[in-house]
């Protein structure tokens, strides 16, 4: 314990050079705090907050850390690194306005979320040296945040390392990794505006396959591309996206287009029609097809009206986070589909479940007028489809609540009972 | 989180023959009935014909009901926190073709005897297409347990992880195991047979359908073969004969169990339908009832 004391109060003491403090004070306060239990490192930082009022006076000490090695609940953080995204965020706090920032950092280890609570100046590329940030974990994934100790500094992005490329097949493709390779087939292909601080831009999103598994894009450049040709992407990166991982790539990546007979990239059955058992083991995935019943139609199906600002469903036409508002209108259906092996909720947004009930929202508003109850929407989705089989297609998210399946089509399942006993007969006899 | 209880496809043939329920480990934990083909069930999705429903308690509304599949018959039991489903059974005229979502329900009149229920949670009237579909999973999912129970059977000591090594989800694989160590003896020769009967019927299914568009072709066919009123209600009273017959010989004070009698009455040739006809037929009559569940006693 004294040995421990005496190395912490020295480097205290070195720390605080130049300063008229009596040692013994010093001692007396760290071997309280390290009698208390408090780590070496926390107590030195402390006194040395004390008398010095600047925890980052002890900056330097703290050595660069790599975005893989994040742990979580860290002080002074180092990290040398590139912004891949910044928004802003406006809340309010006790009647005044707070301005925040959130994006993406990454460097040559992955990619993290961060959160400015003041304005840095930095903009999307730049490449900073951060100091003296400090991580949390939210939903159980390491944040970055940068605070009012922390110190930035643009620096050349030719400093960043370059990490090496490396391969991917796309069902081993995870939330927060960079420079990645992979290649696939595109699936589908559409524009997107999206908005990014105040400018909006022409994105391309749809869905990317291999022999493994499919999964949603983003591509923030042109790159002519289109559905059905084989394409090479070196140097995309993946983030989390509701929960799924989500591959993207910008003008930095090489794309090129490669020869099917190369690459498989059919999408084999069994990693794309799965059994909900199956789905659940794999946690989720992305462009899958499922088969089940509709065993049970949950509240809050049919008829819903939404927040404008943050389209969240309303409940008492009252939205918990923006109060009272002008509710939009929207249709959906939450179900349970099971097929034996396991139950899933599966989420049809509107225009699966106009298709599926054959009215439009509009019919729905006027039914739901005539009857003064918008819960004859919810009866007539029951009627139509409690205990319908159902093939399903879309991305599947394993959480604690279980699985969820958000729903891109969903049909009626035809069979034929012939050429299924045909089938059964055939494989007994092999 | 609780995982959601999965609706397992399970026909009558299977569920009926369960004795071994599984009690909650905690509070708020469910209870599961182990058929002998290692399913463990708390909630089942079934769809057959329901060719009856009436109430069992005159003040609540306690609605018992009876869902036919081509193996058996599972029995439901409306309680007083499903009214809507005890509100379509009150009303709803049979026979028509129901799904039913719902919980296991066992009831132990004594030391070692176990009847299983249903406890329906959602019931809707579907089409003759939904009820085809539902034998043809259900037959697709109990064959590969039963193949499962072969494999286990094989080894000299079944255990999961083997089941699982020869492609058996895990799941599956726990469920056979624990079949094994509950039931011992496992009659797999019943079951290939009940599988057999479905199968059957499917195709029976598709026979019909291909010979309803050729029906007035065959209508003079089969009137040649088709028994006639008097020919078939006389089978019928020789049937029910018989079964009166069985039932005194081997009735106890407490009745006798509806298993044997139509194990007695399968020994002496009588078709199993037929059997299950003259029973309801004896009851509607008058002339046995019901006791306690299962059971079968003269009036």
């Amino acid at each position: 314990m004294d040995e421990k004391l005496e190395i912490v109060l020295k480097e205290v003491v070195e720390k605080l050079e130049g300063r008229d403090i009596d040692q013994d004070i010093l001692r007396n306060e760290l071997s309280e705090l390290l009698k208390y239990g408090v780590p070496p490192d926390q107590a030195k930082q402390r006194i040395i907050q004390k008398y010095t009022g600047n925890a980052a006076a002890i900056e330097t000490e703290a050595p660069q850390k790599l975005i893989r090695d994040l742990e979580g609940n860290e002080g002074r953080v180092n990290l040398l690194c590139r912004v891949i995204s910044i928004n802003e965020r406006r809340t309010t706090v006790d009647g005044d306005e707070r301005v925040s920032y959130y994006g993406l950092l990454e460097d040559e280890s992955g990619v993290v979320g961060f959160t400015a609570w003041q304005d840095f100046d930095i903009k999307v590329d730049d490449a900073l040296q951060i100091k003296n940030a400090y991580t949390k974990l939210w939903q159980n994934k390491v944040r970055v945040n940068l605070g009012n100790y922390a110190s930035i500094q643009k620096v050349d992005s030719s400093v960043l390392p370059k990490g090496e490329i490396k391969q991917f097949k796309i069902k081993d493709l995870k939330a927060g990794l960079r420079n990645v390779e992979v290649s696939g087939k595109i699936i589908t292909l559409e524009p997107k505006e999206v908005r990014v601080r105040d400018e909006i831009k022409e994105i391309w999103t749809g869905t990317i396959g291999d022999e493994t598994g499919r999964i949603d894009f983003s591509a923030w450049h042109d790159f002519q591309l289109k559905i059905g040709e084989s394409i090479k992407i070196s140097g995309g990166w993946t983030r989390s996206w509701r929960n799924m991982a989500q591959l993207s790539f910008d003008e930095r990546a090489d794309v090129e287009r490669v020869s099917q007979d190369i690459i498989p990239v059919e999408t084999k059955d069994e990693n794309l029609k799965l059994s909900l058992e199956d789905l659940n083991e794999r946690g989720g995935g992305s462009d899958i097809e499922v088969k089940g019943t509709i065993i049970d139609i949950k509240e809050g199906s049919g008829l819903v009206f939404r927040c404008p600002q943050c389209k969240r469903v309303l409940k008492n036409n009252l939205c918990g986070i923006h109060g009272q508002v002008e509710g939009v209108p929207d249709l959906r259906i939450k179900a349970i589909v099971d097929d034996g092996t396991f139950a899933i909720t599966a989420i049809l947004g509107k225009e699966l479940t106009q298709k599926l009930i054959g009215r439009t929202l509009e019919e729905c508003q006027n039914l739901a007028q005539q009857a003064m109850d918008y819960k004859v929407i919810e009866k007539e989705i029951g009627d139509k489809l409690l205990m319908e089989n159902m093939e399903l297609r879309g991305n599947a998210i394993k959480d604690d609540w279980g699985v969820t399946f958000i729903a891109k089509d969903a049909k009626s399942m035809e069979i034929s009972l012939a050429e299924e006993l045909e089938k059964i007969e055939r494989e007994e006899a092999s | 989180m609780q995982e959601r209880e999965v609706a397992h496809r399970v026909f009558s043939g299977e569920y009926n023959r369960s004795t071994v329920r599984i009690n909650p480990e905690a509070n708020r934990m469910p209870t599961y009935v182990l058929t002998e083909l290692g399913r463990r069930i708390n909630r089942l999705f079934v769809v057959g014909v329901l060719t009856d429903a009436e109430q069992v308690n005159e003040t609540k509304e306690i609605w018992r009901a009876h869902i036919s599949d081509p193996t058996g018959i599972f029995t439901l039991y409306s309680g007083l926190y499903q009214p809507e489903v005890s509100l379509l059974l009150k009303e709803i005229e049979t026979p028509v073709y129901l799904a039913a979502v719902g919980k296991v329900h066992t009831f132990e009149p004594e030391e070692g005897k176990t009847f299983v229920s249903v406890r329906p949670e959602k019931v809707k009237v579907v089409s003759e297409i939904t009820r085809n579909h539902w034998i043809l999973e259900t037959y697709k999912q109990t064959k590969r347990r039963v193949e499962g129970l072969e494999e286990a059977l094989k080894m000299n000591n079944p255990d999961s992880s083997s089941l699982v090594k020869l492609g058996y989800p895990r799941k599956m694989a726990e469920g056979a195991i624990d079949a094994i160590k509950s039931y011992g003896e496992i009659d797999l020769g019943y079951y290939n047979g009940m599988l057999e009967d479905a199968f059957s019927y499917l195709n029976q299914q598709i026979e019909s359908s291909k010979s309803a568009l050729s029906e007035r072709e065959i209508e003079k066919e089969t009137a040649k073969t088709l028994p006639t009123l008097e020919e078939e209600q006389k089978e019928r009273d020789e049937a029910e004969t018989k079964i009166l017959e069985i039932i005194k010989g081997l009735e106890t004070p407490q009745g006798v169990q509806w298993n044997s009698v139509i194990e007695h009455g399968a020994k002496g040739g009588l078709d199993k339908y037929a059997m299950e006809e003259a029973i309801s037929s004896l009851m509607d009559k008058g002339i046995v009832y019901e006791p306690v569940l299962g059971w079968i006693k003269r009036t």
